[in-house]
């Protein structure tokens, strides 16, 4: 539910950044990291949060989790692999 | 090493985004320096392009200054420019498109004597020349000192394509042992060239100077790309590194570059 409880390596708050910079903002924040560690982001409900899960799984990140929030927008968990 | 601005990661976004490139890829083209071996039919697509991409350093060498009959495909220059030095005319022209990359126009013809120092530390050379001995004297200084080369070459309505991997794929001399009989192949002030056309071959060598920096998808090595813009028809003619080849072979003939004499046409003054 939580990641196992580890808490995240980095953390982006993506609310209000569209599509592709959301996407950008997202590989940025990653590429900053290590393989095996973890990104929070926080993305907004509807085309971002489904583009930008898809991307990053398709690049070969594991989306370990993921959850709406009280306010209808998304956390995801992003381990970079 | 990884940091960008907000500015930048707006500026190239729609290559970030790509699974291929990303901010490694990006990265790897801001620390990449590209020369470009004339600002002519060639050149000037794949310098706009490349500058527009973010190479982080791009050398740009042409002898020649802008004449009004460039201007039907040398899309680096505008009409303005006619009677200024072809590599200052392109520099200004990728710096307009990128300010944040470096350009260093260069006003001088590629001879044996400059043209290993032209070649030093780049990460990837582009031949936009529009002659045998440019071409030769690029091929041999890039095998000569490990630098990928993209060559290319157009005439009418066709042109060709291979990038060399030295010491891994097929060289230019590998197809191409020496240059033909001078007068034996057209010049384009002579056959004609289309603009299109020219633009079509610089873009692919700026795509494959994309691709080798970032190591993005296959190059085009070991394989000549041939295409006829009139039925847009595209064929592959695979290659092979040839052992007995003077250059990259098992027992090279050819140690240094050299000049090869070309004789001047009539109205040599016309050609680009």
């Amino acid at each position: 539910m939580n990641g196992g409880g580890r808490r995240p390596d980095a953390e982006k708050n993506l609310v209000g950044t569209g599509c592709p910079m959301n996407l950008v903002y997202a590989k940025f924040e990653l590429a900053k990291l290590e393989q095996g560690q973890i990104l929070r982001l926080i993305i907004d409900d509807g085309a971002p949060v489904d583009n930008v899960s898809r991307s990053l799984a398709g690049e070969g990140h594991l989306i370990m989790d993921r959850e709406q929030l009280a306010d209808g927008t998304w956390m995801l968990l992003v381990r970079k692999g | 090493m990884i940091d960008f601005t907000p500015e930048q990661l707006q500026r190239y976004s729609r290559q970030i985004i790509l699974k291929e490139i990303g901010i490694e890829g990006q990265a790897k083209l801001r620390r990449a320096r590209v020369l470009i071996a004339g600002a002519g039919g060639l050149g000037s697509p794949a310098a706009l392009y490349l500058a527009a991409a973010g190479v982080g350093a791009i050398d740009i060498v042409d002898s020649d200054v802008v004449e009004v009959s460039n201007l039907q495909r040398q899309i680096a220059h505008g009409t303005s420019d006619i009677g200024r030095a072809k590599a200052q005319s392109a520099a200004e022209a990728m710096l307009a498109v990128n300010p944040e990359i470096k350009v260093r126009p260069l006003q001088t013809r590629l001879r044996a004597d400059n043209i290993m120092e032209l070649v030093r530390g780049m990460d990837f050379v582009l031949d936009g020349t529009d002659n045998f001995p440019a071409k030769f004297l690029l091929n041999d200084a890039c095998v000569l000192a490990g630098t990928p080369l993209s060559h290319g070459g157009v005439l009418g309505f066709a042109g060709q394509a291979m990038t060399i991997l030295p010491g891994r794929s097929a060289c230019y001399r590998c197809v191409f042992r020496r240059p033909p009989p001078p007068g034996a192949v057209s010049t384009c002030s002579e056959a004609g060239i289309l603009g299109a056309v020219a633009g079509l071959l610089g873009t692919i060598q700026a795509a494959e100077a994309v691709k080798c920096i970032t190591g993005a998808g296959v190059l085009l090595t070991d394989v000549l790309l041939r295409f006829d813009a009139l039925t847009m028809d595209f064929r592959r003619i695979p290659l092979a590194r040839q052992e007995d080849c003077p250059l990259c072979g098992k027992a090279p003939a050819i140690t240094a570059p050299v000049d090869i004499p070309w004789p001047a046409c009539p109205g040599a003054e016309q050609c680009p």
